[in-house]
């Protein structure tokens, strides 16, 4: 299979978010801190997994969520993997930056939820392959992330191998600009990224799947299959972009 | 003068919903088997939510309609879409049954039906209990994609077994014709575009198909949620306990439901219902359904089937809306008809409507004298800005053509059926005002000219719109045809589609309208 499984109350969708919250997340960032758009981000990525799991009145448990944010340690904001219905009831996070960056405790801790929840997955129906969604702003100070990030993209389900979506947020990531997020097809080469971090980072996101890259063209957008899932943000038209992203998800009506 | 039967789901309720009656087909020699099944979804009982389907029948001599609707999950409560797009369009093709729309008409209604239908979803205050992340999607989905359903709805004429069907989105069909290969049977699966949707918020993309069928065995539509049902009409893969067997599976995954007729040599005794004059108001239940005593023979004669209102039985438990049945017979019967039904669309929500408005309405012509070809009339109609006027009643020689329901100045557009026959007068009202349509007879005599040839076929010396649409026959006319079933020749082509193409399926995308 072929990242093909649809989200449903049956087989959710997993999103694990490793999001990054260290000291340099309250920079600036077209007039209001980064940690702010993030913020906005993720209240509007939320409002859309809720649509898309809306039947009348009824929220299908179509995502399984889990937030962790990181800086000097990794803290779990939600408790737990909950799903969408539940988090509606718990009612949306609100994340405030704080000290230094230990990427790899976070993706540590990504890896182990990953792990419990792959071997309670049954075999059928197939559920979705899940996904981690990393959102940092900047060089790691903690140990390097990517043996780790590399041992994840190992894992998954028949549908495919655990996806992992990289957003990076800030100025000048890119060598040419992204002027139009509307159209823009998604970072296809190495190359194309001007930022030594993005491009480590760029070596682990896996490619975009035509499935996510459907959905993904419903909403408006002009990713293109096989694009990175590396999200260059430097405005916050890219980090909706980004986060809208990470809830493609193929679901049925 | 028809006895009618109407069926409607109920989405609230969370037992498995299922209708069967049977009507004698014109001819007296074969029964037609209507039946119709619904289960919401599985995810709606435990909030105890109204599923997302919308089933609704309606049985008459000589024709029977059916919609199935499918509201979209993912719009602003989609069951109200597909509750009130079933609902218009079974009035609408009701209306229409002896000159059923083509796609092109047919379009156009669906737009009008979607304006009254936006006002609505945008005055739907949300309930308090919700909270804040979900109160934000569903009011964004409002103004994005509104409220949305997808439809699949057939005019069925039961003497000449032609099949006229409707289909937006992934709703199904499957029809069953005797017409194929060695003049055995053969059965289709017919699905339109399945990005088709209605939608409140002026945003339909209808991608609308239109499928002609002659021929016709029987024919099932349905929601994608009921799979394979009604591929195979055989008796014990289709009735009532096979479906009760079904549903719960296919409610794990979806709203189910259907609606189906069936023509049958013989009335099957798993019908649990039978049109007849007589009517027990406490009937033995079969099933969990109530239903009516089985008639005589001698009850089921067109010629004595009752010109009255008679509710078809009890209400079946936890139905919502049951406006069983209602007479043509008399314009007082089908004033009251309509003014009901006006009055239960929406429950409370809108009160009963009246076709005396208390404004001044003025039709420019109130007499209207038509030659023997029929004709298409347009008239002015004059009323103040926010003056509602209503069209009701009429013969069946006499087709609206225009919104049935306006507010302010308008035109009123109606279509005048060939005679063939003596002259004749009917009458409708139009805001309190009665027209009366003279037609006189057709000095040449009934035509000798196949049916085929004269269906919705425009005249070429008219230059003032004129349209010619199939003869109705009178019913007394239909009680003197013989039993056996005619050939295809002889069968009236249900539309102007069928004059010009070959037997068999015509998948008429969005036909033009005949000129005018």
């Amino acid at each position: 299979m072929a990242y093909t499984a649809v989200a449903t109350g049956k087989t959710p969708a997993l999103i694990v978010y490793l999001l990054d919250i260290s000291g340099s997340m309250d920079e600036q960032l077209e007039g209001i801190s980064k940690i702010e758009h993030v913020n906005q981000a993720i209240e509007r990525l939320l409002v859309r997994m809720v649509q898309r799991s809306t039947k009348g009145e009824v929220i299908s448990p179509r995502y399984r969520l889990s937030m962790i944010a990181y800086s000097d340690e990794p803290i779990d904001i939600l408790g737990g993997v909950h799903t969408i219905d539940e988090i509606v009831q718990l009612g949306k996070p609100t994340l405030s930056a704080t000290n230094s960056t230990d990427t790899a405790a976070a993706f540590e801790m990504a890896r182990d939820i990953l792990r419990r929840e792959i071997a309670q997955m049954g075999p059928s129906p197939v559920p979705p392959a899940p996904m981690i969604c990393h959102l940092t702003d900047g060089q790691f100070t903690g140990p390097d992330p990517e043996p780790i990030a590399r041992e994840i993209m190992q894992m998954g389900t028949p549908d495919g191998p655990v996806l992992i979506e990289n957003i990076y947020v800030g100025p000048n990531l890119t060598t040419q600009p992204i002027y139009q997020v509307e159209t823009w097809g998604g970072v296809m080469q190495i190359n194309e990224l001007s930022d030594q971090y993005a491009k480590r980072l760029f070596n682990i996101s896996s490619a975009l799947p035509a499935s996510y890259a459907e959905v993904i063209n419903e909403m408006g957008y002009g990713l293109q299959r096989g694009a990175k899932m590396l999200i260059p943000s430097s405005n916050k038209d890219l980090i909706e972009l980004a986060f809208a992203m990470s809830g493609a998800t193929p679901t049925g009506r | 003068m028809n006895q009618v039967i109407t069926r409607a789901s109920a989405q609230e309720s969370g037992e498995p919903q299922y209708y069967q009656f049977s009507i004698p087909a014109p001819g007296g020699a074969q029964w037609v088997s209507v039946s119709l099944g619904y289960r919401r979804s599985a995810d709606f009982d435990r909030a105890n939510q109204p599923g997302q389907d919308y089933a609704i029948v309606r049985a008459g001599y000589g024709s029977v309609i059916g919609v199935v609707a499918d509201g979209v999950s993912q719009s602003f409560y989609g069951h109200f879409a597909a509750e009130f797009v079933a609902e218009r369009l079974l009035e609408y093709l009701w209306e229409r049954r002896k000159a059923p729309p083509s796609a092109h008409q047919l379009n156009r209604i669906l737009r009008e039906f979607e304006g009254e239908f936006k006002t609505r979803i945008d005055r739907y205050v949300l309930p308090a209990r919700l909270q804040s992340l979900q109160r934000h999607a569903l009011e964004q989905t409002r103004r994005q994609a509104g409220s949305q359903a997808v439809f699949a709805a057939f005019v069925l004429d039961t003497e000449a077994k032609t099949l006229r069907l409707f289909e937006v989105g992934d709703a199904l069909a499957v029809v069953h014709c005797s017409r194929g290969e060695n003049n055995g049977s053969h059965s289709k699966v017919i699905q339109a575009d399945h990005r088709g949707r209605w939608s409140s918020a002026g945003r339909s993309h209808l991608l609308l198909e239109e499928i002609n069928e002659r021929d016709v065995k029987g024919i099932v539509i349905k929601s994608d949620g009921a799979k394979d049902w009604g591929v195979s009409l055989a008796s014990h893969k289709f009735n009532e306990t096979a479906f009760f067997e079904v549903a719960p599976e296919f409610a794990s995954y979806d709203d189910v439901s259907f609606v189906a007729a069936v023509f049958q040599d013989e009335r099957s005794e798993e019908i649990s219902a039978i049109v007849g004059d007589g009517f027990n108001p406490s009937p033995p239940p079969v099933m969990g359904i109530p239903i009516a005593p089985e008639p005589t023979p001698q009850s089921l004669a067109p010629s004595s089937l009752p010109q009255e209102i008679y509710p078809h039985g009890p209400k079946p438990a936890k139905r919502r809306r049951d406006w069983t049945s209602f007479a043509l017979g008399s314009g007082a019967g089908f004033l009251l008809a309509a003014v009901g039904f006006l009055g239960l669309l929406w429950g409370k929500v809108i009160p009963f409507k009246t076709n005396k408005p208390a404004c001044k309405v003025t039709v420019s012509k109130i007499q209207v004298p038509v030659a023997a070809a029929g004709t298409t009339m347009e008239l002015d109609v004059s009323a103040d800005k926010n003056c509602k006027w209503l069209v009701i009643g009429g013969p069946s020689w006499i087709t609206i053509d225009s919104p049935h329901e306006r507010s302010g100045d308008g035109h009123l557009v109606f279509l005048v059926s060939q005679n063939t026959g003596d002259k004749r007068e009917g009458s409708f009202e139009v805001g309190g005002n009665t027209l009366l349509v003279k037609q006189v007879a057709d000095i040449n005599g009934p035509s000798s000219s196949p049916d085929s040839e004269r269906v919705n076929k425009p005249q070429e010396n008219d230059s003032k719109n004129t349209q010619v649409t199939a003869e109705q026959k009178p019913t007394q006319k239909k009680t003197e045809r013989p039993a056996a079933p005619k050939k295809s020749a002889e069968r009236p082509a249900p539309a102007k589609t069928k004059a010009t193409k070959s037997p068999g399926t015509s998948r008429g995308k969005r036909q033009p309208e005949t000129q005018k």
